[in-house]
């Protein structure tokens, strides 16, 4: 054997020792180490503070536009008031831009519906006299409208609202719908209610304000959306839910008193049971309630504000949807990372804000409040202790 | 020359990996004190018992002893590696099968005057922690039995301390060498608990204490050779080593999270850990060529050993289960062709034989010591590079017991070393 054979054969067996690792590990020796070290445990807090708070629920440039009222036996009189603005598209034919306008009509196709389905329901359509920023603007906000241009109706099996605009609103306004100054001297219609009990959703993407000119007709796309909602009156609900409904700049704010632990965090699952059965009892016939069946769970800061970005950790900002058990669980590893320094009082979250998703609806649910003999919002840890 | 350069960086590619590879699986005994403890002075010794003071070398460089660094003729190179096996049992036949491997040593001798002035270096484990057990366990909700989960945890200890031994040994006669060894003792430990569950939904922690040290101390080497004590041609050689202690400085950080994510838990703890002394005391009788026969002792005050970081098994202030160490030892070698070099292969393979019986540093439960006894084994292959050899080593031993709740390992560990012995500083002359 050549030295050179040795120093082969050492590498080699190297290579192989370096592979070496557990076969087979086991308890064996856990005794030794047991009595000194504790494994991960569950704890389970209700919180210190669930009540609600105030939110601003943006409905500026939303997908859908509500208008309508509707009296809720359960949840009082709410009105909402739709806004909506377009753009002529700088394509428009030259046959069009020469007009004249002949025609020119609102194109509303409805994908929502609260209250009443069975009624008629009335409409005022009303121009915006000057510019409106939607930009941020939550449902509490009101915008001065213009002059009624007309009342519509909408049937209950309206799918499609078509509303024709009087000849001489169209006449009046001719050189601004099919000219170069559209943009700039045009704002939109507000959608007033009138009569009927019933709210209804538009669909932002699908609606459109079709003028004919010149023999050709154009659709006027849809560039700029709100709905301000209100409502008169006081909720009638049960002293141990909290209500949370969409369009409403009401959330919940949910906070929990953590014992100061260094413990490392396994699993943060919220529970936020609700209750469904309540919102269909005693609904008028042909009364349609639709429940809120996704709702979005926010990190705040002690003054209440979103904490988009914290010291670079996670933003706290998940959405869950309600189980067949009626209880909304947030459990996702995700949502664990994120809650992990809110557990251990790391960054700027302090508290935890329920709100309604971002689809502007009317859809109300009844959260359980803590305290109450029927199970209540928790929140489940699991936790690794840190001593040893 | 170019053999040569590789011959030398070799070990250094070798010792690389094996420095940073401490997430094998060993004895549960590593996780208590600093760790499982560690001497290597040859592969010749450790083939013999594991301890020599006074064993003289012709093939092989005597590290355990820097005064046999004055011997020194060749100049001489060795690294090996080795695979260690364990089952270990417990009291209620539970067993576990565990693997490792590690580097021996990478050491490195050379003469500055043939047999007057010689001088050593070596890089070798001082202590290693490489244990590893799991448990499963229930996360208790009884307000929710639906909340409780399952959980697995792994408790992990990782490295161990390291030693660069660099001196110089002097015959200051025929008969009689001394010698001196700065050792620089350096690592790191790492005690890690990982929890994970069976769930996505859950997240695995892992929390990982890791203790730097760092510090030096002094060995004293002395060998004395008499011949013909029983027959004309025996040698025999007493040696005795003296290490003093070691105030290792370092820190203790607690992290949680993966390496590069770990995020540091709390400040870090600045501290000391003092290494007692060591004395070691044995004989070398080499009643001719073929045979060499040896024994050894060493003793280790570990029951002062103090601390201001708390190991398993020690509390700084308070309970200490260290106890004072003693090692035993004794072994044989037959070289059948003796040292000439025209004889058949076989007869120029060394038979090792040997043993020892080790009492225990620390004990895991108070009161009921840890030892270990072992036999060694080995084959030394000659190779055609005049003074060189692979060595082929064995050990098997036992450690501990299966009562009182402690655990019984049975291991087995192979090794294999080369070592490479050339001519240095020799003038050539010409004819």
């Amino acid at each position: 054997m050549t030295l050179k054979h040795s120093l082969l054969t050492l590498a080699a067996a190297f290579l192989l020792l370096s592979a070496a690792g557990c076969e087979d590990p086991s308890n064996v020796g856990i005794g030794l180490i047991d009595d000194q070290t504790v494994g991960p445990e569950t704890a389970i807090l209700q919180p210190s503070r669930f009540e609600p708070s105030p939110y601003d629920d943006v409905t500026g440039n939303n997908d859908r536009i509500l208008a309508g009222q509707v009296q809720d036996p359960m949840l009082a009189a709410i009105t909402a008031h739709g806004y909506v603005d377009f753009a002529l598209e700088s394509s428009a034919s030259g046959n069009f831009r020469n007009g004249p306008v002949t025609r020119a009509e609102l194109r509303l196709v409805r994908d929502y519906r609260y209250g009443d389905t069975t009624g008629t329901v009335t409409l005022r359509l009303r121009s915006m006299d000057a510019e409106w920023d939607p930009t941020a603007a939550s449902s509490d906000t009101m915008l001065a409208a213009g002059p009624a241009i007309l009342d519509f109706t909408i049937q209950a099996r309206d799918t499609l609202v078509v509303v024709r605009l009087p000849q001489a609103w169209v006449t009046a306004n001719e050189s601004l719908l099919r000219g170069e100054s559209f943009a700039s001297g045009f704002h939109g219609f507000q959608i007033e209610p009138v009569s009927g009990n019933r709210v209804t959703g538009f669909r932002r993407n699908r609606s459109k304000f079709r003028v004919v000119s010149g023999a050709d007709s154009t659709d006027y796309a849809t560039v700029k959306t709100f709905s301000a909602v209100a409502r008169t009156g006081e909720p009638n609900i049960p002293a141990d839910y909290v209500l949370l409904q969409d369009g409403f700049s009401r959330a919940v704010t949910v906070d929990f008193t953590f014992e100061q632990s260094e413990a490392l965090v396994n699993r943060v699952l919220l529970r936020l049971p609700a209750d469904t059965t309540l919102l269909r009892q005693n609904l008028p016939s042909g009364f349609v309630r639709p429940t809120l069946r996704e709702i979005n769970v926010l990190g705040i800061d002690d003054a209440g504000r979103i904490v988009t970005n914290s010291r670079l950790l996670p933003q706290l900002q998940f959405t869950t949807i309600l189980a067949a058990d009626a209880t909304f669980s947030l459990g996702v590893p995700q949502f664990t990372s994120a809650a992990a320094p809110w557990y251990r009082g790391v960054g700027e979250v302090t508290m935890l804000q329920v709100t309604a998703p971002f689809t502007n609806t009317l859809n109300p649910v009844l959260l359980r409040r803590p305290g109450g003999p029927a199970r209540a919002p928790e929140l489940v840890l699991t936790l690794t202790p840190v001593d040893r | 020359m170019r053999f040569l350069r590789f011959c030398l960086l070799l070990p250094l590619l070798l010792a690389y990996p094996a420095y940073g590879q401490g997430s094998s699986d060993g004895s549960i005994y590593s996780r208590f004190g600093l760790g499982e403890l560690r001497t290597f002075g040859s592969s010749q010794i450790q083939a013999m018992g594991g301890e020599s003071t006074a064993l003289p070398g012709v093939y092989y460089t005597n590290h355990s002893n820097p005064a046999a660094w004055g011997d020194l003729v060749l100049m001489r190179a060795s690294i090996g590696v080795q695979y260690q096996g364990i089952v270990a049992e417990d009291g209620a036949a539970q067993t576990s099968r565990l693997t490792s491997g590690a580097l021996n040593a990478v050491q490195f001798s050379f003469p500055l005057k043939s047999r007057k002035l010689g001088v050593g270096v070596s890089f070798e484990p001082f202590t290693r922690s490489n244990y590893r057990v799991q448990v499963r366990g229930l996360t208790e909700a009884p307000a929710s039995p639906a909340d409780t989960a399952t959980y697995l945890i792994d408790y992990e200890g990782r490295g161990g301390l390291q030693q660069v031994v660099v001196g110089a040994g002097y015959r200051l006669s025929e008969r009689f060498s001394v010698g001196a060894g700065v050792n620089f003792i350096f690592g790191l430990q790492e005690d890690v608990r990982s929890a994970s569950f069976p769930y996505s939904s859950h997240l695995p922690s892992r929390l990982a204490d890791q203790t730097r040290l760092a510090g030096a101390t002094l060995t004293l080497g002395s060998q004395a050779g008499l011949t013909e004590i029983l027959g004309e041609n025996d040698v025999l050689s007493l040696g005795a080593v003296l290490r003093l202690p070691a105030k290792l400085h370092g820190s203790r950080v607690r992290t949680v999270g993966q390496s590069l994510d770990a995020d540091t838990l709390g400040a870090p703890l600045d501290g000391s850990a003092t290494i007692p002394f060591s004395f070691r005391l044995g004989f070398a009788y080499q009643p001719d060529a073929r045979w060499a026969l040896l024994a050894d002792g060493r003793y280790e005050t570990w029951s002062n050993f103090e601390s201001d970081f708390a190991f398993d098994g020690y509390t700084p202030g308070g309970a200490s289960n260290f106890n004072n160490r003693l090692r035993l030892s004794g072994g044989a070698e037959f070289l059948p062709g003796g040292r000439r070099l025209n004889q058949p292969f076989l007869s120029r393979v060394a038979y090792r034989l040997g043993g020892y019986y080790d009492q225990g540093y620390v004990s895991p439960r108070s009161g009921f010591d840890v030892n270990t006894v072992g036999l060694t084994a080995g084959l030394s292959l000659p190779s055609t590079f005049a003074g060189s050899r692979l060595d082929l080593n064995f050990e098997v031993g036992r450690r501990g017991s299966t009562e009182n709740l402690l655990v019984r390992d049975t291991f087995y560990r192979i090794s294999a070393n080369v070592n490479i012995g050339e001519r240095w500083f020799e003038k050539r002359r010409l004819r």
